[in-house]
């Protein structure tokens, strides 16, 4: 009876909606051509050289413009930016970027060549400690020069060659370099404008801040309120201004799954940046559409190889063969796809090597082979972030592992900074993470496991795979090139000193009046071409 | 009265001393710092940030070091906010946790003391059971699950409301109510509690024997002894739902200074969690301060002690 009351009472207040004659914020920003968006979290900064999070780079691909852009139809694809073409000299390496005359900084100053070279200059200077040197390893001495190897800045290959002509040398074969050229790293900061309020150098005067900020993108910065709104609006200096559809983006740094979702269905966000793991069943009335796009990014199980009781690798692939990867995506993270590969089989022509399957019998054999006698099998400890959806993982792999293998694996949930500080110092056994991309191709996945361009934390190093990479790195031929890190990546796979398990989808609800949301597989695009509909 | 105040105030600076000496350690010495995240950074890097923030010095040597630039009331950079001021932080967004603060205990005052009041005067029927139970439910219901509920309806439901953001006057109804709710229920407890001690007192009986009406009674008579245990818990009520404030600020966001105190903590901003745990700190001291001086101003008996 009561609950029949409660039911009858939830049913009223349904139907109350419907009498609310307020207009929801969607129908006003619908009204003034505002994009509202959910934005995951806060961002720390707005400095491209210093930004490191997803989060930031939305804000980023709203601001500023780089030589080349996400194609706002496609964002895998790549489209004019700030460089209207570009010539490649296969023999030299080389690029020329050709800039167009009408781009211009907010403040109404010209793009030029050397704003770009500046630009690299100041991310790379061994003194700035910005956290994305890597994305520009490709150029000529950069490295070097970051290393402090060299001291001549005019060593490394970006030079402006005109006013409007940028000349990018590089220093290995790369025939992903455009992709990377999309990274947010490499977008323009007004050097000459830092330097004369002194804010070039990290933690100095911010500039990147409301009233301050001179940008190059579509829209401009208006207003931020920390933990509340970034508001943008359409740039009018801006080359092409008169072609960009939305009248200014706001991001909204909602931290909290559950409150997005709230805020979503109270029509106050276009489109949200994640679904909580509670709603991912439930009905949806429209105008609200969920989506589940491709999206460059795989949760892996992590095993520290240093550690003396993971050191076999036949024990650590007896674990990964004990794994029902299907049951682990479908059924306990309810969202995304079973990895079969480190890197994500969406990559265009990369084919990668499957892992072996879930075979318990090969599993308990391999157990057998790394533990003949049946003894000393060791106690693992698993160490996960306090995320409901990274413990409930976790805890199924526990009683997999249990069923199977009859292994007793302790799982120890930890606040994010003191799990990272146990990564680093090798404090675990067992760990469970994600590794998204930070550019469309495989050696954004592969690359990080060359224990010779930096420790990485599975404490794993195998010379093989460090040639395989080293001879990819330097094939002219991009299908054999792509065949090497296939092979690098057979390799990683077999010796399992991390074990793919799902392949992230980007979940998401985003509203019926949104027009020209194309998926964006590494979560970047341009906003430039999105479409508010008033009467969807 | 003087030497009073001295003496208080010589007592509330080693209290907040040992409040700061026992956050820095505790802080510095907690696992993890405020570079390390998913995406490892360089060794280089984490070196040349650790130099630039002053964290490759001894630890004793960087206590003193905050010590002398808190002396300027300079409570440092922030990390996770590169090259912003606590204290720059502390201006902007303590005005909105004071303001919710204020909402709040305007909602606390106008729901709990008319409900202890009714609930007083009729003792043991309907209209005191309910109220009370009502506040029971109030007090055990956390705001984390009252902030939901409240936003689930009148949000999501009814469209009266948003259920995000502090931008317009009805985004305060939500937040307000529900941080004033948690303390309008102890309030209501408080008033029926005050208002029955005195309603069983020898001159409120003789008023009833000379025949006034209830309501004189009650609201002129009775009013002015019951209320006091409410008054002297508003001192403590305020610094709570200032300082308490960061689950409501987080389930509407709010932009108070609350999510900075969290946030602080959870990111290793160690001036972020210091400069907000000093600031709340000096806060609570200087408000225990105050409703003690003003409880000596009213009972010259306190004075002697």
């Amino acid at each position: 009876m009561r609950l029949q009351l409660l039911f009858g009472f939830t049913l009223a207040l349904a139907l109350l909606t419907s009498c609310s004659d307020r207009p929801s914020p969607i129908d006003e920003a619908n009204a003034d051509g505002v994009l509202l968006l959910g934005n995951g979290e806060e961002p720390n900064t707005l400095d491209p050289h210093v930004a490191a999070t997803v989060a930031e780079a939305h804000i980023l691909y709203a601001l500023f413009e780089g030589l080349v852009s996400p194609d706002p139809e496609n964002p895998q694809s790549i489209a004019p930016g700030v460089a209207t073409r570009w010539e490649f000299d296969e023999s030299a390496n080389r690029y020329v970027f050709h800039l167009r005359a009408d781009a211009l900084w907010s403040d109404g100053s010209p793009v030029t060549a050397a704003d770009f070279v500046s630009s690299v200059k100041r991310a790379l200077d061994p003194e700035f400690g910005a956290p994305y040197p890597e994305i520009f390893f490709d150029l000529k001495n950069a490295r070097a020069y970051l290393s402090g190897e060299l001291d001549d800045f005019e060593s490394v290959g970006i030079e402006a060659i005109a006013d409007r002509q940028l000349e990018i040398t590089l220093g290995r074969p790369a025939p992903h370099f455009l992709q990377k050229l999309k990274h947010f790293a490499w977008l323009p900061v007004p050097v000459r404008v830092l330097e004369e309020r002194d804010s070039l150098s990290r933690g100095s005067n911010p500039w990147a801040v409301e009233g301050a900020i001179i940008s190059n993108g579509p829209f401009v910065l208006d207003s931020w309120v920390r933990n509340s709104i970034i508001e943008t609006s359409r740039s009018k200096t801006y080359w092409d201004a008169e072609n960009v559809t939305p009248q200014g983006v706001h991001f909204y740094p909602y931290e909290n799954a559950e409150l997005e979702y709230r805020a979503f269905q109270s029509r106050q966000l276009h489109v949200t940046d994640k679904i909580p793991v509670a709603a991912l069943d439930a009905p949806l009335a429209p105008p609200a559409i969920k989506k589940s796009d491709p999206f460059l990014a795989t949760s892996y199980l992590l095993a520290n190889t240093d550690s003396p009781k993971l050191a076999n690798p036949r024990f650590r692939q007896a674990l990964a063969r004990a794994i029902d990867k299907r049951s682990l995506a479908r059924d306990v993270n309810r969202s995304g796809n079973p990895a079969t590969s480190f890197t994500p089989d969406a990559l265009g022509d990369y084919a990668p090597p499957l892992a072996e399957s879930y075979d318990p019998n090969a599993a308990r054999t391999l157990l057998r082979q790394a533990f003949p006698s049946g003894q000393d099998i060791p106690e693992l400890n698993f160490i996960v972030s306090n995320i409901p959806a990274s413990r409930a993982v976790a805890e199924a792999l526990q009683a997999m592992w249990k069923e199977t293998l009859g292994i007793e694996v302790t799982v120890t949930n930890m606040e994010a900074k003191t799990l990272f500080a146990s990564l680093n110092e090798g404090d675990f056994e067992l760990s469970y993470l994600t590794w998204s991309a930070d550019y469309e191709d495989p050696s954004a996945f592969l690359d990080m496991w060359n224990s010779r361009n930096r420790p990485n934390r599975a404490r794993w190093s195998n010379p093989d795979y460090n040639a395989l990479l080293e001879r990819a790195s330097l094939e002219q031929e991009p299908s054999e090139r792509l065949n090497l890190l296939a092979e690098a990546e057979s390799i990683l796979l077999a010796q399992s000193p991390i074990i793919p398990l799902i392949w992230k989808t980007k979940d998401y609800y985003i509203d019926a009046s949104v027009a020209n949301w194309p998926p964006a597989p590494i979560d970047m695009r341009s906003y430039k071409r999105v479409q508010l509909k008033t009467n969807p | 009265m003087l030497s009073f105040i001295l003496n208080r105030l010589l007592q509330a600076i080693p209290t907040v001393w040992a409040i700061i000496t026992i956050t820095f350690f505790l802080v510095m010495t907690a696992p993890g710092d405020p570079f390390s995240a998913e995406r490892e950074m360089r060794e280089e890097t984490r070196q040349q940030l650790a130099a630039h923030y002053g964290l490759d010095k001894p630890l004793l040597v960087q206590y003193g070091l905050y010590l002398k630039n808190l002396a300027t009331f300079d409570l440092g950079l922030s990390f996770k906010q590169e090259g912003r001021r606590i204290n720059d932080i502390i201006v902007e967004s303590f005005p909105v946790s004071l303001e919710l603060g204020l909402l709040a205990m305007t909602v606390a005052l106008l729901v709990g003391v008319p409900a202890g009041i009714l609930a007083a005067s009729r003792k043991n029927t309907v209209l005191d059971y309910a109220p009370m139970s009502t506040a029971m439910v109030g007090i055990c219901m956390p705001t984390f699950v009252i902030g939901p509920i409240l936003g689930l309806v009148f949000g999501v439901w009814l469209g009266w409301f948003n259920v995000a953001g502090w931008f317009s006057w009805e985004d305060r109804v939500l937040p307000a109510v529900t941080l004033g709710l948690a303390y309008a229920a102890y309030i209501a407890r408080l008033t029926r509690a005050g208002m029955l001690e005195t309603l069983g007192l020898d001159y409120i009986r003789t008023a009833k024997a000379k025949g006034l009406p209830e309501k004189t009674i009650v609201f002129k008579h009775a009013l002015r002894g019951g209320i006091m245990p409410v008054v002297s818990y508003l001192g403590p009520a305020m610094a709570g739902m200032i300082s308490g404030s960061f689950v409501v600020e987080t389930v509407f966001q709010v932009p108070g200074l609350g999510r900075h105190f969290i946030d602080g903590a959870l990111n290793r901003d160690y001036f972020m969690i210091l400069g907000t745990t000093i600031f709340y700190a000096t806060l609570i001291v200087g408000a225990n301060l105050l409703v003690d001086l003003v409880h000596t101003a009213l009972d010259p008996k306190l004075r002697k002690a």
